[in-house]
């Protein structure tokens, strides 16, 4: 049996949980240098074939079979799963803000947004995309959220560094109009 | 009314929006102008009597102190009493506008991790395998509540309302 087949066996039906290299690595009982020489020719395999609609993707370090990215729109007429669903504007501030300033307690996320943001994080918690880890020591033993990993996979990182560094952010304005003229 | 407050996530993104028209760095926008504009809007609101969250009005409580202070003359005290809340205000719209930009970047990069689909773990049963009795009643609670909380949010979010005009 070729390892190759084996790991596309392992991978298949661990499906959107995937496995990690050392997953793999005690499963198939080689090293985890072997298994990712493995694991890229697999990749190889998958990219060559035109016929096949399939490739490995890493994240949340682990190593997921999926479906190539130009079946987006094919499959988007058709799935629906978490992964693939965006989020709204509220969730997403609340999200970044816990992503570069965990942990952080629910009212330092509202004082940053000027608004309550309660409805925003227990979304994101019924999603799993940030978590409890933990009490603030202060008045109140507020809640410190954080981030999952869930929340990697999602954005498809390895690790929060990954991220796009925030001191980079260029603050450009945006113009919109508040009111048409025939409004006022 | 082509745009409402809906489109605002709050307070802070409304003045960010009243800001940015200047087209200058956050902290050399004429505040005042900015504070009339603000509260322009929000009694615009008001008086169509539409409904105007608690936030907007606890920020326009806030904007009346600022420019009430910035009328009166300054008084030259040893020790400065409190903090500039004007300096804060800018500080805080400064912070927010850099999540608010980060945000747009977290929803770029997920765009590109959405572009590729999987299935779900299938689930395999062997007739030796052992129930490891580590679940308990929490667990089962917390699993449905999960689901439960989640369904709910993709049912709210189908919803379709109808504005009057």
């Amino acid at each position: 049996m070729s390892y190759l087949a084996q790991m596309e066996a392992l991978l298949f039906v661990a499906g959107e949980d995937g496995l990690s290299l050392r997953n793999l690595a005690s499963l198939l009982d080689i090293s985890a240098m072997a298994v990712s020489q493995q694991l890229e020719k697999l990749a190889e395999k998958y990219r060559m074939d035109q016929d096949s609609a399939l490739c490995l993707l890493e994240s949340s370090n682990t190593y997921k079979i999926v479906t190539k990215e130009e079946h987006a729109e094919l499959l988007r007429q058709y799935a629906k799963a978490p992964i693939n669903q965006s989020l709204s504007r509220a969730s997403l501030e609340v999200l970044s803000i816990v992503a570069y300033k965990q942990p952080i307690t629910r009212v330092e996320v509202d004082s940053i947004r000027g608004v309550n943001s309660s409805g925003a994080i227990s979304k994101l918690q019924a999603f799993g995309l940030i978590q409890e880890v933990g009490k603030k020591d202060v008045i109140g033993r507020p809640n410190l959220y954080a981030t999952t990993d869930y929340f990697l996979d999602y954005m498809g990182i390895n690790s929060l560094d990954e991220l796009v560094d925030a001191s980079a952010i260029e603050l450009v304005d945006q113009e919109m109009t508040l009111f048409s003229e025939d409004d006022i | 009314m082509d745009i409402k407050l809906k489109d605002f996530e709050g307070p802070l993104d409304l003045l960010l929006h009243l800001v940015s028209k200047y087209e200058m760095d956050i902290y050399d926008v004429p505040i005042v102008e900015v504070i009339e504009q603000y509260l322009a809007y929000i009694s615009t609101l008001q008086a169509m009597r539409l409904e105007v969250a608690g936030e907007y009005m606890v920020m326009a409580s806030q904007l009346m102190l600022i420019k009430s202070r910035k009328l009166l003359p300054k008084v030259v005290e040893e020790t400065p009493l409190e903090e500039d809340p004007e300096q804060e205000l800018l500080s805080q719209l400064e912070e927010y506008q850099r999540y608010k930009e980060l945000s747009q970047e977290l929803a770029a990069q997920h765009d590109i991790r959405a572009r590729f689909f999987s299935k779900p773990k299938q689930e395999l049963i062997y007739e030796d395998a052992e129930l490891s009795h580590d679940k308990t009643t929490l667990d089962l609670y917390l699993a449905f509540s999960k689901v439960m909380a989640a369904k709910q949010e993709e049912i709210k979010n189908s919803h379709t309302t109808i504005e009057r005009d």
